[in-house]
């Protein structure tokens, strides 16, 4: 009887460890295919994964695997790229990922508190309204954000970049810090204010210090928002010295399509690294996320 | 409360640092007396470092003439040029110049996003618009009104491999044949392979699913996509010589399999055409740059005729003006410049197309392939896209047409029929 069980436990393992390496294997397939690209010769078609069917007589395929030559100079061809300047698109892209990620939270931890742990009348009708406003798509609000910034004189400028972005985004934040602000004991709260503390020294001693990891959770998710974001950056920017890595390195994505794709996953693979790093650091913020917004209300 | 202090002088730090980043927006700034003229073009040069180096070369003589600073606005991302910059109409912030590309030039000449050139034309004595191919100019030109001087151009053209129909004993295509011929000639370069179940080792046509290209098809049999006005598909899409043209390309593939099926050259891992398994392609200008670079000996010729005339079409950059333009008279110059002689002669030497200037094109004539471009212009039609605003949305819904006949074996004739009922209700929108 043991021994049954025992095999079915191994049986049981070894399907659930094979659908989980199948799906990690998908989900990563994307990801290999442009790191291993990114390494072809520049000016060519996106290799094929394995061998053709009906391979031509003479010199071989190149496949994904096994180009006629590995060509990692690629990066610093689209590093080094003589019209482009793209130290300067990273250090955009740092200003403007680190003033979102700032201004999230600011933003959003005020708001939550108030949602969470103060009593006003109205506050949860006001609170369903401020959620709501999460089922309005972007792009909705895209054409009146970007006449907006223009009224102000921001199209072009680091203030145009980065206070759209919470505007677009608040309610999530709110949400998800407010999810977390109301699991904390309230006792806390009273017992500061017994000690005479006010609104303003509960939020900045007591709430925001116990909520430091949902407060880097939302980090996480505004950085990689951000730092990945195309189309807001594409239409508040005009000139070179004022685009992000995302936009100013799409550039070797042409128009028309291109034969260039190797030098086009070499770019994406540039703005996609230091995402990834992130993403590996702050691993545990994002599982700790669907935790915290999903459950107690 | 050692935490809270760290995270205290943390945010107080990180906003120090996001008001000097916000602080420090300020760019261009209102008392710079610097005149700066904004040219947008979209991204596709930038990985031609050789063309961009003598972009800047050139815009630097103009600025130091002048006086003035040029900046470039590139706007990347396929299909982002257009939305891009109606997008900054509406804001009443567009660049003073625009590079105006004849597949979406109605989008902008349509909306009033442009400037009628016409006066300043008139009364500039050192412009001469015939100096410009007239078919090149009709694409931005409405009545008498013309929105763009044109920069450069490719027509649509058939290449074919040199080496391959002289290994099949064949005689190169002369301008002018027919289907019939074009038939006979894409069978005997096909060569089966060994396995009658495997595809064949060499095409006769390269086939791929770019509308811009197989449109010729149709036009060459005298069909059409839309109707003169540009407002119909239905009696034109769906008619009866539409049908045949698109029967001719699948008959091609699937019963003399002369041309690879979508499946086959998407699985074939290379182009076919440059890897010399496809003898004939039908191309632009633009890819004699590689085809020169891998010294493939190419040749071109006219685009075989149906039951049509012999035609194709030009795909055409020209230089406008932007109704908001904030230095008319210096954007002005600087489109004269672009598209003068000298400039154009410089900037076609990179091979990428073929200058709109009849005067700078006359100076490649005596290479022959050059010639033989040039001699393609009088059959030129104006791409639909100049035409129609929302040509672009029909492009994808043919193209997913084509391939439901060429893969999913859907009937043609009921393809065309349904697809000329969506793109009626698209241009009706």
């Amino acid at each position: 009887m043991t021994r049954t069980l025992s095999g079915r436990r191994i049986l049981h393992g070894f399907v659930v460890y094979a659908l989980l390496l199948a799906l990690a294997g998908v989900t990563m397939l994307p990801f290999l295919w442009m790191a291993l690209t990114s390494l072809h010769p520049p000016n060519t078609q996106p290799p094929l994964f394995l061998e053709p069917v009906d391979p031509p007589a003479g010199a071989p395929v190149p496949t994904l695997f096994a180009p006629e030559r590995w060509h990692p100079e690629n990066y610093t061809y689209v590093l080094l790229f003589p019209e482009l300047p793209v130290w300067r698109f990273a250090l955009n892209s740092v200003v403007v990922t680190l003033g979102v990620v700032l201004f999230q939270l600011t933003l959003c931890s005020l708001a939550a508190y108030g949602f969470a742990r103060l009593r006003f009348p109205g506050r949860d009708g006001l609170f369903t309204v401020f959620l709501m406003t999460m089922m309005v798509p972007a792009s909705v609000m895209i054409v009146p954000l970007f006449l907006l910034v223009k009224t102000l004189g921001w199209l072009d400028t680091y203030a145009g970049l980065i206070i759209p972005y919470p505007y677009l985004s608040t309610a999530f934040g709110t949400f998800l810090l407010r999810q977390f602000f109301v699991t904390l004991p309230r006792s806390l709260d009273d017992a500061a204010r017994i000690d005479g503390c006010s609104d303003w020294g509960i939020f900045w001693y007591i709430t925001l210090p116990s909520a430091r990891p949902a407060l880097a959770t939302l980090a996480a998710f505004a950085f990689i928002w951000t730092w990945t974001d195309f189309y807001w950056p594409l239409l508040a920017t005009s000139s070179a010295d004022m685009r992000t890595l995302e936009v100013g390195l799409s550039v070797f994505r042409d128009a028309y399509g291109t034969n260039k794709w190797p030098l086009q996953m070499t770019a994406a693979m540039i703005v996609l690294i230091p995402v990834l790093v992130f993403f590996l650091v702050m691993q545990r913020y994002f599982t700790r996320s669907d935790v915290q917004s999903g459950l107690k209300g | 409360m050692g935490h809270s202090a760290f995270l205290s002088s943390t945010l107080s730090r990180a906003t120090t640092l996001l008001l000097l980043a916000i602080g420090g927006c300020g760019r261009g700034t209102p008392d710079d007396p610097e005149v700066v003229l904004r040219v947008s073009n979209w991204g596709s040069p930038a990985t031609e470092t050789t063309f961009m180096a003598l972009e800047r070369e050139l815009r630097e003589a103009f600025e130091a003439e002048h006086g003035v600073k040029v900046r470039i606005e590139l706007i990347p991302g396929e299909g982002q040029y257009a939305p891009k910059l109606m997008m900054m109409h509406l804001a009443d912030n567009m660049p003073d110049v625009v590079h105006l590309d004849a597949s979406y030039a109605s989008i902008f000449i349509d909306n009033h996003v442009l400037r009628d050139l016409t006066p300043m034309m008139q009364q500039d004595p050192t412009f001469d618009l015939d100096d410009y191919f007239p078919n090149v100019v009709a694409i931005a030109r409405r009545n008498d009104a013309n929105f763009a001087v044109p920069l450069d151009f490719t027509p649509m053209v058939m290449y074919y491999n040199k080496r391959l129909f002289d290994d099949a004993d064949l005689p190169y295509p002369r301008n002018g044949w027919t289907w019939d011929e074009f038939l006979e000639t894409a069978k005997a370069l096909t060569i089966a392979d060994d396995d009658p179940t495997r595809p064949p080792r060499q095409f006769g046509f390269k086939f791929f699913n770019w509308m811009p290209s197989w449109v010729l098809w149709i036009w060459a049999n005298d069909g059409d996509v839309l109707g003169p006005d540009g407002k119909r598909a239905s009696g034109y899409l769906d008619g009866p010589n539409t049908l045949e043209a698109v029967r001719f390309l699948q008959d091609l593939m699937e019963t003399h399999h002369a041309a690879p099926t979508l499946q086959e050259s998407a699985t074939a891992g290379v182009d076919l055409f440059r890897a010399e398994r496809a003898a004939m392609d039908m191309q632009g200008h633009w890819m004699l740059l590689d085809y020169r670079a891998e010294e493939l000996d190419v040749g071109i010729v006219s685009i075989p005729v149906g039951r049509g005339k012999r035609t194709t079409v030009v795909y055409e950059t020209g230089l406008a003006m932007s109704s908001s333009c904030q230095h008319p008279e210096l954007a002005w110059k600087y489109i004269k410049y672009m598209t003068s002689r000298g400039v154009q002669i410089r900037r076609v030497a990179s091979g990428i197309a073929i200058s709109a200037n009849r005067k700078a094109a006359a100076h490649y004539a005596d290479n022959p392939i050059e010639q033989q471009f040039l001699d393609e212009v009088e059959y030129a039609r104006v791409p639909t896209g100049a035409r129609v605003e929302r040509y672009s949305l029909i492009e994808s819904l043919c193209e997913e047409m084509m391939r439901d006949i060429l893969s999913s074996g859907v009937d043609a004739e009921t393809a065309l029929r349904e697809t000329a009922k969506l793109v009626d209700a698209a241009l009706t929108e």
